[in-house]
């Protein structure tokens, strides 16, 4: 349970900097870079969105496979999954799940 | 916990309760699916549209720049790009270079200058004779309108001794030292002239291929993450089921 835990948190984390990241580049190009052209954007900023493409796979595997142990809902499950394609929503929702699995006494800290 | 019947499982995939989760799988499936292949054809119809628009001709002075410092290479953007030339041909710059066979036939190819409505003179490689003496080596007079593939300066042989009027490899600088006159950089292998020119020489295929468009990562990288994540959607499904079946209950506390 300790394992899987922090395999989710790390992977909410990681996700959840690089959503981040790649979103406000994405806003600030919009409004200021002229990123509505696709020439005017630099490639890292695509590998950032592949980059989280990938990542939030690992996401999901993660967030399933806790959410198995704790026995959650189908609901509340596909809502940790689904936070991390919301840009900011996997820090929410790793704040949640931390403090829950911890109220359960499933972990000790 | 003890491992489930397999009829024990399929019973409880039947219930209503399985049944809508199955539904919304399938149809998670259905959509993934359809969204991979929708970012799939993306890649595709990016690509053509990219080969597309590098395959249609501008003019040489789009890609080299209509400043009087002209690059000293082809842009690599530029090399392999069709493109189209305006001016008349100097018939005092002219070379043959040599040992440039022809189906099997030794000749050589013949380069002439081109001054263009600025004034710069563009290297033109015309095409290939068996000597460069005859009616079809003379060049053009009037104003002629050339298109051609952009080929960077071939930078082999360059200390190779020629004779008076020959060359061993076309190099505008080369070309520039003989002709006293500078020279863009790079060289347009013909492919059509207005007007055409009877006789004239063999018009040759150009050596150096045009590097590929960008490719659309991005959107690949898409197509196949939803199809994992179609994929992803069943094995969860299913060992959701299964779990369920050992019975152990869900949603206790929330």
């Amino acid at each position: 349970m300790k394992g899987a835990l922090l395999r989710y948190r790390v992977m909410a984390y990681v996700t959840g900097v690089v959503l981040a990241t790649a979103f406000i580049w994405l806003v600030v190009g919009r409004i200021f870079l002229d990123y509505g052209n696709p020439d005017a954007r630099p490639a890292l900023y695509g590998y950032l969105w592949i980059a989280h493409g990938w990542l939030y796979f690992l996401y999901l595997v993660t967030g399933v496979d806790l959410a198995f142990r704790v026995r959650y809902s189908v609901v509340r499950t596909l809502g940790i999954l689904i936070a991390g394609t919301i840009p900011f929503m996997s820090f929410v929702a790793e704040y949640y799940v931390h403090k829950d699995v911890v109220a359960r006494g499933l972990v000790t800290d | 916990m003890s491992r489930p019947e397999p009829r024990s499982v399929l019973r409880l995939a039947l219930t209503p309760r399985w049944l809508v989760a199955a539904a919304l799988m399938v149809l998670f499936v259905v959509a993934a699916v359809f969204l991979g292949r929708w970012q799939w054809e993306r890649t595709q119809s990016i690509l053509v549209a990219e080969r597309a628009a590098i395959s249609e001709a501008i003019p040489i002075e789009e890609v080299l720049g209509a400043d009087a410092n002209p690059p000293t290479a082809v842009p690599d953007e530029g090399i392999g790009r069709p493109v189209t030339l305006s001016g008349r041909y100097e018939p005092a710059m002219q070379v043959a270079v040599t040992n440039r066979e022809h189906e099997g036939r030794p000749g050589v190819w013949i380069v002439t200058g081109l001054r263009l409505p600025d004034g710069r003179i563009a290297a033109v490689l015309r095409g290939w004779l068996e000597t460069p003496e005859g009616a079809a080596a003379v060049a053009p007079t009037g104003p002629v309108a050339v298109s051609g593939i952009l080929q960077p300066d071939e930078t082999f042989y360059a200390d190779a001794a020629s004779t008076p009027g020959t060359v061993a490899a076309i190099d505008h600088a080369r070309l520039a030292d003989l002709w006293q006159e500078p020279l863009l950089p790079g060289f347009t292998v013909l492919e059509a002239q207005e007007p055409s020119l009877s006789p004239a020489p063999v018009p040759v295929l150009p050596t150096v291929q045009t590097a590929d468009v960008p490719f659309p990562l991005q959107n690949f990288a898409y197509a196949f993450q939803w199809w994992i994540f179609a994929l992803f959607a069943m094995v969860v499904y299913a060992r959701w089921l299964y779990v369920d079946a050992q019975g152990v209950h869900y949603g206790e506390g929330s």
